[in-house]
């Protein structure tokens, strides 16, 4: 039933740029998350959301690994792959054009990243984007704290903040990241004089789901739309579109009227790309006669019409702390994998699927497996202590070692005696016998020597920079 | 006394047989009328009945609610004369469980459960007694059971929304949430959403395309009227588009244009009988009035404009509410035009009415009993402007006439608003909630109704619903 209403398209090439240490071999898109891979979980939630159909977008070298691994997971969802050459090194924005070639949709969009997990329904989304008759609707949720540890060096990474401004009726007003800002963010004149009261928020992140009107869909993907990335770029230039004065609700009788409320500017000095946008962005006559008519005003005080005359709104929901995650930074990564191995909240995130703690296939030796979740064909030897650790499958853990809180990934091998705590083992590493490691990060493919002790480093046969 | 209860009991009889067949096998005699409490107690009875002739009865009594200890005393006295033939006993008890019945009839008829605690099938003693000592969730009567059902019937189902239009899947969730509100804006979001229907719509192979049209189209009404939200005014707007006139043979593109040719002319249509009911407005309102008006109405807006434009001058009060900003609304749009006004909560309107000269209310239909339908609210001061002498108007078009008539405030096809308690005294065992978008204001109330084509006497509604002119050809009856 949500077909008919709504497109949806998953942008699965990201390269994982902010965690190379562990996208280096490995689509971000596959990276498992409680012994799932990460795609898995938004194409659970569109499946149990009532959508049918997905457009997945991937890169072609690394389309075949994605197509396996998403076929594997038995979905009732039709797939649909759409693949963009690495070596053009396309932004969100362009890798939509490529998409939409396919067709025009009559539709409106959704756009959403494969490294978002929620527990929220999608419901109270798409009723306020409906009801509001939004031109583009985003997802927020609070930022996990900064203080949460993770794997490898302590840097002082700067955080990648998103600034949002809202009013008090969750109105999206700007979106801009803090790196595009020295010291001081400003904020237009126009936007206080308008609302008298703006909240700005620092700790929510994007959870990069939009849900986009049709008309600004189209607009993102004509040619007029020269900007590649599309949170970069192309949406903070919509939401600002939303106070240009051509954004005006304009009634047949009251032409005359609408100098008096706004600040003597002709609509020729407009910017240019504005114009471009709003060519796109037509007027819905008969919308704007009922809002004319409409009883209903969100803001009753003011002296303009619904909505405050604007013909483009957007609109931000902003989902309850601990709901949701955006699996883009290794803080986030470790983060969400420790949340899912509780079973409260593994009901909360993967809802279709019941959780299997330790897989029926890795024998029963006498371990001590505590809050963990252990994969396929992992062979455990005996004395082993696991506490808090998810383990892929096909591992090979030998006696008498200790795991605590790790993320161990496919087809590790860790000999006897070895005690880790903290780590985050990828794909196919060796750790030889009596290790001590803490904190730290072993690349994939790569042999720790036996008896090393190590903290918060990152081990890796390539010599990678710290920073 | 067994039939009349009929549809009710059955479900308790089969429970009580079931019961009674569990404890000895003369079951079907025993037909109790039931509350929750006496659920606990009936089995144990039937249990202790069916023990009665025999002798052997020591343990039952022992766990009996009070109620049961009038047959206990009973019991005694016939445990004494146990030589009586077991018929005499049985027929003994069933006299006085007749007369116990009756006595409680019409209490249970009062006091009845509503569905939700109502009906766990209780099957063993064991599962009732638990059902007991839950916290016990008083039952609903009267007003609060029927607000219940409302809510319930206008409770979000979401189910099917399946073959219908994204447009009316919009216009559903923007009337449910209030966030559309006054019949005409209703009327043009209908109209946007088929018009969107309407251009989206691909007809069937083979299919005569009149016939298929109008079932889409029905359809997507349909889901509206699912929800409660169908009212006279939407009603008159899609039978004005005469979809099962279409000739048979028309092509597609033909249909689609004819229809929303139609669409255009209802819009206009609209927007004319506005301006009509501006001019017929002028002749009540004189220059210097005081005029009252309740809450939003896009009419009345429009009429107030066209006379200031016009250059007469008067004064306004608007009435506001406190649950919905449509007074605020029209304050801040009346006040932008540069007329004088002054804003009240509608606790206040007795304090003002002495000095308004008349009281404009928008209508949202007129019933063929002659009463208006506004928001609510609109009888409050329908009432407090009678008692004070001071004449009102009801502002509505022809379109809105409507064949229903009720009395007083309504549940029927009334819409409830969102709720308006904080969520602690939500909880609160004896609170129910229930807030109304819609209120009757009765014939008494009204001086005149201002229409489009003339101002009408308020006795005149049924003679303009019963008129042959072509006008109201579209007044065919609704639901």
């Amino acid at each position: 039933m949500r077909s008919n209403e709504y497109r949806v398209i998953l942008l699965a090439a990201g390269s994982g740029s902010r965690m190379r240490d562990i996208t280096n071999n490995k689509p971000k898109c596959l990276l498992p998350v409680g012994n799932m891979p990460l795609i898995w979980y938004p194409l659970s939630l569109l499946e149990r959301e009532g959508f049918k159909e997905v457009n997945v977008i991937t890169l072609d070298v690394q389309h075949a690994e994605v197509k396996k691994a998403v076929d594997k997971l038995g979905l009732k969802l039709d797939v649909k792959f759409h693949t963009i050459r690495e070596s053009d090194d396309l932004g969100t924005a362009d890798a939509l054009k490529k998409v939409a070639i396919c067709g025009e949709w009559k539709e409106d969009v959704i756009v959403m990243g494969c490294d978002f997990i929620t527990d929220q329904s999608l419901d109270e989304m798409i009723k306020l984007h409906r009801t509001t008759g939004a031109g583009m609707s985003a997802f927020f949720f609070p930022s996990i704290p900064e203080s949460t540890s993770v794997p490898g060096p302590k840097s002082k990474i700067r955080t990648d903040r998103d600034l949002v401004v809202l009013d008090k009726h969750n109105r999206l007003l700007m979106l801009t990241s803090a790196m595009d800002h020295d010291e001081n963010m400003s904020v237009r004149m126009r936007i206080i004089k308008k609302l008298g009261r703006i909240d700005i928020k620092s700790r929510l992140t994007d959870g990069h789901f939009y849900i986009l009107d049709n008309r600004v869909w189209n607009f993102i993907i004509s040619e007029e739309n020269s900007d590649m990335s599309l949170k970069g770029e192309v949406l903070p230039f919509i939401i600002k579109q939303q106070f240009s004065h051509l954004n005006k609700v304009v009634h047949k009788e009251s032409k005359g009227e609408l100098k008096r409320l706004s600040v003597d500017i002709d609509d020729e000095q407009e910017t240019e790309e504005t114009h471009k946008f709003f060519k796109h962005f037509t007027v819905d006559e008969l919308q704007n006669l009922t809002d004319l008519y409409n009883g209903y005003n969100n803001h009753p005080d003011s002296s303009y019409g619904r909505y405050l005359d604007d013909r483009l709104r957007c609109f931000a929901i902003i989902a309850p702390s601990g709901s949701s995650f955006k699996v883009n930074t290794l803080a986030s990564y470790c983060e969400v994998n420790r949340q899912v191995l509780l079973a409260e909240n593994w009901e909360r995130f993967a809802k279709s699927k019941p959780l299997v703690r330790v897989d029926p296939s890795c024998g029963s030796k006498t371990r001590k497996i505590e809050s963990s979740l252990v994969g396929a064909n992992t062979q455990i030897g005996e004395g082993v202590k696991i506490e808090k650790c998810s383990i892929g499958s096909s591992c090979i853990i030998e006696q008498n070692v200790t795991l605590s809180g790790c993320i161990i990934m496919d087809g590790v091998t860790i000999k006897e005696g070895t005690v880790l705590t903290d780590c985050l083992i990828s794909d196919k590493a060796n750790i030889g016998t009596n290790c001590n490691l803490k904190s730290c990060l072993v690349d994939a493919k790569f042999s720790v020597p036996s008896i090393t002790e190590s903290s918060s480093k990152i081990l890796s046969g390539v010599l990678m920079s710290t920073e | 006394m067994d039939v009349t209860k009929g549809a009710e009991m059955s479900r308790e009889d089969i429970k009580a047989a079931r019961q009674a067949k569990k404890a000895a096998k003369k079951s079907k005699e025993n037909k109790k009328p039931e509350q929750k409490e006496e659920k606990t107690i009936v089995p144990k009875e039937k249990a202790q009945e069916q023990a009665q002739p025999k002798p052997a009865v020591v343990k039952e009594p022992v766990q009996k609610a009070p109620v049961e200890k009038i047959e206990e005393t009973g019991s005694t006295d016939k445990g004494k004369v146990q030589q009586k033939s077991s018929k005499e006993l049985k027929e003994e008890r069933r006299l006085k469980q007749e007369a116990q019945r009756a006595a409680k009839a019409q209490k249970a008829e009062q006091a009845k459960a509503p569905p939700v605690i109502e009906a766990k099938p209780s099957k063993s003693v064991k599962a009732v007694t638990e059902n007991v000592n839950k916290p016990a969730k008083p039952m609903l009567t009267g007003l609060a059971r029927t607000i219940a059902t409302m809510a319930r019937e206008c409770a979000r189902i979401d189910c099917n929304p399946d073959g219908v239009h994204p447009a009316f899947l919009q216009l559903e969730a923007r009337m449910q949430s209030r966030l559309l509100e006054g019949s005409t804006a209703r009327v043009v979001g209908l109209m946007r959403a088929l018009r969107s229907v309407i251009n989206d719509y691909k007809v069937p192979e083979n299919v005569a395309i009149t016939r298929d049209l109008v079932e889409h189209v029905e359809k997507q009404v349909a889901y509206l009227r699912g929800r409660r939200l169908m009212s006279v005014a939407l009603d008159h707007a899609i039978k004005s588009l005469r979809l099962n006139t279409l000739a048979y043979d028309v092509s597609e593109q033909e249909a689609k244009v004819t229809v929303n040719a139609a669409i255009d002319a209802y819009i206009n249509k609209i927007e004319q009988d506005m301006q009509s009911v501006a001019l017929n407005l002028a002749h009540k309102v004189k220059d210097g009035a005081l005029l009252a008006v309740y809450s939003y109405s896009c009419l009345i807006m429009n009429a107030l404009k066209q006379l200031f434009k016009t250059g007469k001058r008067f004064r306004v009060v608007v009435v506001g509410s406190n649950t919905h900003n449509g007074g605020m609304t029209m304050l801040s749009q009346l006040s932008d035009l540069g007329v004088e006004c002054t804003y009240l909560l509608i606790n206040q309107v007795n304090f003002i009415m002495p000095r308004v000269q008349l009281v404009l209310l928008g209508a949202e239909s007129m019933l063929a009993n002659c009463s208006m339908v506004g928001p609510a609210g609109s009888a409050q001061i329908a009432c407090v402007a009678n008692s004070q002498g001071v004449p009102v108007y009801a502002c509505c078009e022809t379109s809105k006439f409507s064949y229903d008539s009720h009395q007083g405030s309504f549940f029927k096809q009334n819409e409830l608003e969102p709720e308006f308690l904080a969520p602690q005294l939500k909880n609160m065992p004896y609170m129910s909630q229930c807030s109304l978008r819609c209120d009757v204001v009765p014939e008494r109330f009204i001086s005149a109704i201002i229409t489009e084509v003339t101002i009408l006497p308020c006795s005149s509604v049924p003679d303009v619903l019963h008129s042959p002119s072509s006008d109201t050809v579209l007044k065919s009856r609704t639901t």
